[in-house]
């Protein structure tokens, strides 16, 4: 006789059951994990489209020769969006966290030079039409945000992220694991 | 008999991760440049440094040198869809050109003043709505009345005459950077290639 096994999902018992087995560490990393991904989320939204204003607020900021200012001015947005997008989702956690502290690194550095030399400008961190002006308070805002990338980079595997899921459920075709 | 896996150490979990930081980063910028290339305000990605523009070097060089295309009569039966007729102006560097798709995008954005340097009488027989007629070669006459119109030095400024063969535009454009304007551009398929390409046109003295 053919047996056949039957997978069946365990029933939730009680909305408690669902904490149960969390650990407060992980829950911890989790947590900053999402945080990092929806800020880059957030940053990067206002600028997707508006290349041309944002090229000239990466001009404002001396940071780049003047030919890679319009190529900067593209990518940036994208990559933060594409790096918060993965951060949020757990999908490819380690490199997008990465990529996320590099950015925040660069970010904080880019402000502490500029705010050393006294330039009068606006941060353009979230919003490029806001008029928040440089200040200790934005780069010691990114040096956390940093903190947070670092957190994700170096923490254990958190949970709900997609990259347990596809560890766990690889699919074998022609003798190859993807 | 269980083989266990060795412990991989700090080093060997390295190399996954930059290499998932680089894999992201290249798809993130093919998306962004796809994204630039074909969305209606992305930007031109200057690669190689933009020469300041100078354009009394130009008019000092030979017209005709400077542009092979001038003098040339364009042919009233051309072929092609006129977004591009007759011959194009070479690229000169130092001169700020526009092209027929570049001074449309600029008249539907309002952008920038646009600037007929023909004279009154081909002015009134039509135009490019808005644009203000301002014949260059009675500069001196026209000016008390148009410079009080055009107050912002670093406003764009279009000017335009009858086509490739006609150097009225860039006598004007000259001019107008004589007179500390700052942002003048020159439409040199100007009159011709506006009405060719169907675009909406004013006739009178009107703008």
């Amino acid at each position: 006789m053919k047996k056949t096994k039957f997978f069946r999902l365990k029933p939730i018992t009680s909305v408690f059951s669902l904490f149960r087995n969390l650990n407060s560490t992980v829950l911890g990393f989790t947590l900053a994990r999402l945080a990092a991904g929806f800020i880059l989320i957030l940053a990067s939204l206002d600028k997707l489209g508006g290349a041309e204003k944002f090229s000239k607020m990466v001009e404002n900021y001396h940071a780049l020769p003047p030919e890679l200012i319009p190529l900067a001015a593209v990518v940036i947005p994208w990559l933060e969006f594409f790096t918060g997008l993965c951060l949020c989702l757990g999908f490819k956690t380690r490199g997008a966290a990465l990529v996320f502290s590099l950015l925040m690194a660069v970010y904080s550095t880019a402000l502490a030079v500029n705010l050393a030399q006294g330039v009068d400008m606006n941060c353009g961190c979230f919003s490029m039409e806001s008029t928040e002006k440089l200040s200790g308070w934005t780069v010691a805002r990114d040096l956390g945000f940093l903190v947070l990338g670092v957190a994700a980079l170096a923490g254990p595997k958190t949970y709900a992220a997609l990259d347990s899921l596809l560890e766990d459920k690889r699919i074998k075709i022609g003798g190859y694991w993807f | 008999m269980v083989t266990r896996s060795p412990k991989p150490s700090r080093a060997g979990n390295l190399l996954p991760v930059l290499t998932e930081a680089w894999g992201l980063f290249i798809f993130s910028s093919l998306f962004a440049l796809l994204f630039n290339l074909f969305y209606t305000e992305g930007i031109e990605l200057k690669i190689k440094p933009v020469k300041q523009l100078h354009l009394q070097d130009v008019l000092k060089s030979q017209p005709a040198a400077a542009y092979p295309g001038w003098g040339v009569p364009v042919s009233p039966k051309a072929s092609a869809p006129a977004i591009m007729t007759g011959t194009p102006p070479p690229a000169t560097d130092s001169l700020p050109r526009l092209s027929l798709i570049g001074a449309k995008d600029r008249f539907d954005r309002k952008s920038a003043i646009f600037l007929d340097a023909r004279p009154p009488d081909e002015y009134k027989q039509g135009h490019i709505p808005g644009a203000l007629n301002f014949y260059a070669d009675d500069f001196e006459k026209m000016a008390p009345q148009v410079l009080p119109l055009l107050p912002d030095k670093t406003r764009e400024i279009v000017a335009y005459c009858h086509g490739t063969s006609c150097d009225l535009s860039i006598h004007l454009a000259q001019k107008l950077s004589e007179q500390g304007y700052t942002n003048v551009k020159v439409f040199f398929g100007g009159w011709p290639e506006w009405k060719k390409a169907g675009f909406p046109i004013n006739t009178g003295d009107q703008p």
